[in-house]
């Protein structure tokens, strides 16, 4: 009797907990804070997940944009604020890399909490199509075939470069690697014929380009799937280089929020990519809609995170 | 094509269309009037309301926001010395004069027209010569830009002020100054102090309003605390309504017209290149409506001229900017990539496709910047109606409030207080300044224009392997490179012969 009653009070405490909980969260608007200016990839990306959210969990998410420093200042704002489920940082994933170019200093992924991943930001090598060159094995054949004279360019990372750097060690080729600051003044110069090849993320004017047919892709960078090019090439999977970029835009909360909130968190963003009417957005504006659960998110980054160093490491010995 | 012009005038020809551009005109003249609150952060503040709109209302409100927004800057900067938005910095130099004169009035309809009028003209260059401007913006790379930029900061630095001595300082401190953040090859952070805020360089609002706002703070309360003995500060004289003081003129706007029409000439061409920005178009503009003058030395005194010229030139290049975007889907600005961002979210993705796909879409944005311009005209008249009233504020209200949103403008940017703290650097810098007489407007051109430089030359060099012929080997390049040594040399037999001419 007495067990009976404990394991009935255990229940309706448990119910009662589990109510509140969902009763709790989210009762008041939340600051989702993207740490770069507005306009961009990463910003566009948030802002379209967020109308749906906001219907998912029933509050208003107030976008704020704390640009400047690569990102690292935004997104340590939020690692720094409350954690209860009300500050969050959205596409937080590239201040990982930032840190380790700027400062030399790499983050504990454990010192934070991972929500979910909504979509991957590979990078893509593109060239115009009235190059002699079509595939990323004719594209080799041709800066061996012109040492010193082939330009690529960069969409501003950093990252993308050093992984272009090791690529062009390992296979002998003699490139020269042009920095622009951003994936729109690169797409101009790629387009006006002022560099051979250029580097960029996927939903930057040169990608739409390409999905148009007026530019080619040659290679992806990365480790996800471009959905416009299924049969693309992946440097790291298919041609087997040790390297590879891929950033998996995620959501992350600061270190110690309760784990209901972010779970709350993780299932609304799982429930908005089901959204056909989101999927097609984003899918038309050539992101990549791709849902991975916190504990993915997690793995995937520390995975290219650790690749870096390791990537510099190679890079250095080489000159 | 006809059949685009009619679905296109159907699109048109809705009432959300016409009441979200007056919505975002009449915004833009608000926020753009405010010191520290610019054009661009009303995009901001207002794109979320994009997303219960539907596309051309979207994009309705959005010109309108840009285009009120760049004359809402030039009210203050006639009426107080201090400009609304960076780009209306040279207006205050004839502007505020005319307003000690007493001929507010007359200079805020200057301004008004030259604005309304650039901008129509720009648009048309926009709708009839986009698929050649965008030909032509393509051929500029990295050599033609470094030498568009070189050419640009020399007649900045020689030209603008009166002695290029001083301008050539003004411009190194401001080149100087844009070597602060992140090593643009390596990634490395380089002079930022320790501050990882400074890894994108110094951010040009809280800078700028700091500079121009916030000296001028300072620069009164000086003024203030030097008179307040004497009871009597120098007031701006209200222009009385019905006199000639108060309006423009037909004969002075015919004599506005060829400078208009030149600095349109300069605005449309600044604005090709992506990322050389208004405040470049109207400072060249500047310059030369005062080499073509029959009388300079009335520039900077308040020549009616001089404002129809910075209002053209930055006006101009809203027009051509819009070109990239719309043309490849790259943006010329910060508020053409807010625009971008805004089309994004819609579904809309700008570039060819876009030309060829939804060409009455297109018709109908071109008209809905033509209903933006008329707007300004409008509603621009009744601000300018109102404003002159301004000037009766006590100059203690008026400049607190100034201050205060100098700070609330730095902060609301990037939402962050060390940007505050850096305005109120700038604040300082900007007071010693005016006390050496050195050029702020030419530091902050060469501030912004000093990153792209670098960026730019580095880039050719690298593409060249360090081979400096890369600038002279090029049609574009060369005949800009030309120039730059031409105007240099100009100078200084100028100033040499100056020189002897002083000797007895």
């Amino acid at each position: 009797m007495n067990k009976l009653l404990s394991v009935l009070l255990a229940g309706t405490v448990s119910l009662f907990c589990m109510g509140q909980a969902q009763a709790a969260f989210p009762e008041k608007p939340i600051n989702v804070i993207v740490a770069y200016a507005p306009g961009g990839t990463g910003d566009i990306s948030v802002r379209m997940l967020a109308k749906k959210l906001e219907s998912i969990l029933g509050q208003p998410l107030v976008i704020t944009n704390k640009g400047g420093g690569a990102g690292v200042p935004g997104f340590e704002y939020v690692m720094k604020a409350r954690p209860d489920g009300y500050t969050i940082s959205a596409p937080a994933t590239p201040a990982f890399s930032a840190s380790i170019f700027l400062r030399k200093k790499a983050y504990d992924l454990n010192d934070m909490s991972f929500v979910a991943t909504y979509m991957i930001n590979d990078r893509i090598l593109l060239a115009r199509t009235d190059r002699p060159y079509k595939t990323w094995e004719e594209f080799k054949a041709y800066i061996k075939a012109n040492p010193g004279k082939v330009s690529i360019g960069s969409g501003a990372s950093q990252e993308a470069v050093e992984v272009l750097r090791s690529v062009a060690i390992k296979e002998g080729l003699d490139v020269n690697f042009v920095m622009y600051k951003s994936g729109g003044e690169a797409s101009a110069d790629l387009i006006g014929g002022h560099i051979d090849a250029c580097e960029l993320g996927v939903g930057t004017a040169g990608y739409q380009a390409a999905r148009k047919g007026d530019l080619n892709i040659l290679l992806n960078l990365g480790a996800g799937e471009v959905p416009d090019f299924p049969n693309l090439p992946k440097l790291h999977a298919d041609l087997g280089h040790p390297f590879y970029t891929s950033a998996p835009y995620a959501f992350i909360l600061p270190k110690g929020t309760p784990e209901d909130i972010r779970a709350t968190w993780e299932n609304a963003i799982k429930v908005a990519l089901q959204d056909p009417e989101l999927q097609n957005a984003m899918l038309k504006a050539g992101f990549s809609p791709k849902f991975m659960t916190g504990e993915e998110s997690k793995a995937f980054c520390q995975e290219s995170v650790n690749l870096i160093p390791a990537m510099l490491e190679f890079n250095k010995k080489a000159e | 094509m006809f059949e685009s012009l009619m679905t296109a005038l159907g699109m048109v020809l809705d009432w959300q269309n016409f009441f979200w551009s007056l919505f975002g005109v009449t915004f833009g003249i608000i926020v753009g009037a405010i010191p520290g609150l610019s054009d661009t952060m009303a995009i901001v503040l207002l794109l979320p309301f994009t997303y219960y709109l539907g596309p051309i209302p979207s994009i309705a409100m959005l010109m309108g926001l840009s285009k009120g927004g760049n004359f809402g800057g030039s009210i203050p900067a006639i009426l107080f010395n201090i400009p609304g938005t960076p780009q209306a910095m040279i207006t205050t130099f004839d502007g505020y004069p005319l307003a000690k004169q007493g001929k507010s009035g007359k200079a805020l309809k200057t301004a008004l027209f030259a604005s309304v009028t650039a901008d129509t003209a720009s648009d048309l260059v926009l709708i009839f010569l986009a698929a050649p401007v965008a030909m032509v913006a393509l051929r500029i790379g990295p050599p033609e830009y470094s030498m568009i930029l070189f050419f640009s900061l020399i007649i900045i630095s020689l030209a603008a002020s009166g002695s290029p001595c001083r301008g050539l300082i003004s411009t190194g401190i401001g080149l100087l100054l844009a070597t602060v953040g992140c090593d643009p090859e390596t990634g490395t952070l380089r002079f930022n102090f320790g501050f990882i805020e400074l890894a994108d360089g110094i951010s040009i609002m809280p800078m700028a309003i700091g500079l121009l706002a916030f000296s001028e703070v300072l620069l009164q309360a000086e003024r203030w605390y030097k008179e307040r003995n004497r009871n009597r500060t120098e007031a701006v004289r209200l222009s009385r309504p019905g006199t000639d003081d108060d309006r423009l003129t037909p004969a002075e706007m015919k004599l506005c017209l060829p400078t208009i029409a030149r600095s349109t000439l300069i605005g449309s061409f600044v604005g090709i290149v992506p990322g050389i920005g208004t405040t470049v178009g109207a400072y060249l503009s500047y310059i030369w409506s005062r080499k073509k003058s029959p009388y300079p030395e009335k520039f900077g005194n308040g020549a009616l001229e001089g404002i129809a010229a910075s209002e053209a030139g930055n006006n101009a290049v809203n027009g051509p900017n819009l070109v990239p975007l719309l043309t490849l889907g790259i943006p010329g600005n910060l508020a053409a990539a807010l625009i971008l961002g805004g089309f994004m979210i819609k579904g809309l993705v700008p570039g060819p496709q876009f030309m060829e796909s939804n060409a009455p879409m297109l018709y109908a944005l071109f008209a809905v910047l033509l209903i933006s311009n008329l707007y300004t005209l409008i509603v621009g008249g009744i601000f300018v109606h109102y404003a002159r009233k301004l000037t009766n504020i006590p100059k203690t209200v008026l400049f607190s409030c100034v201050m205060l949103f100098s700070f609330l403008g730095s902060y609301v940017n990037n939402s962050s207080l060390f940007d505050v703290a850096v305005m109120f650097v700038f604040g300082l810098v900007g007071y010693l300044f005016s006390k050496l007489r050195l050029s702020l407007p030419t530091m902050i051109v060469a501030f912004f224009l000093g990153s792209l430089l670098e960026h730019k030359i580095r880039q050719s060099l690298t593409i060249s392997r360090g081979d400096w012929t890369i600038f002279i080997d090029r049609p574009i390049a060369c005949c800009f490179f030309v120039l730059t040594v031409f105007i240099t040399l100009f100078y200084i037999v100028r100033l040499t012969r100056g020189r002897k001419a002083a000797r007895p």
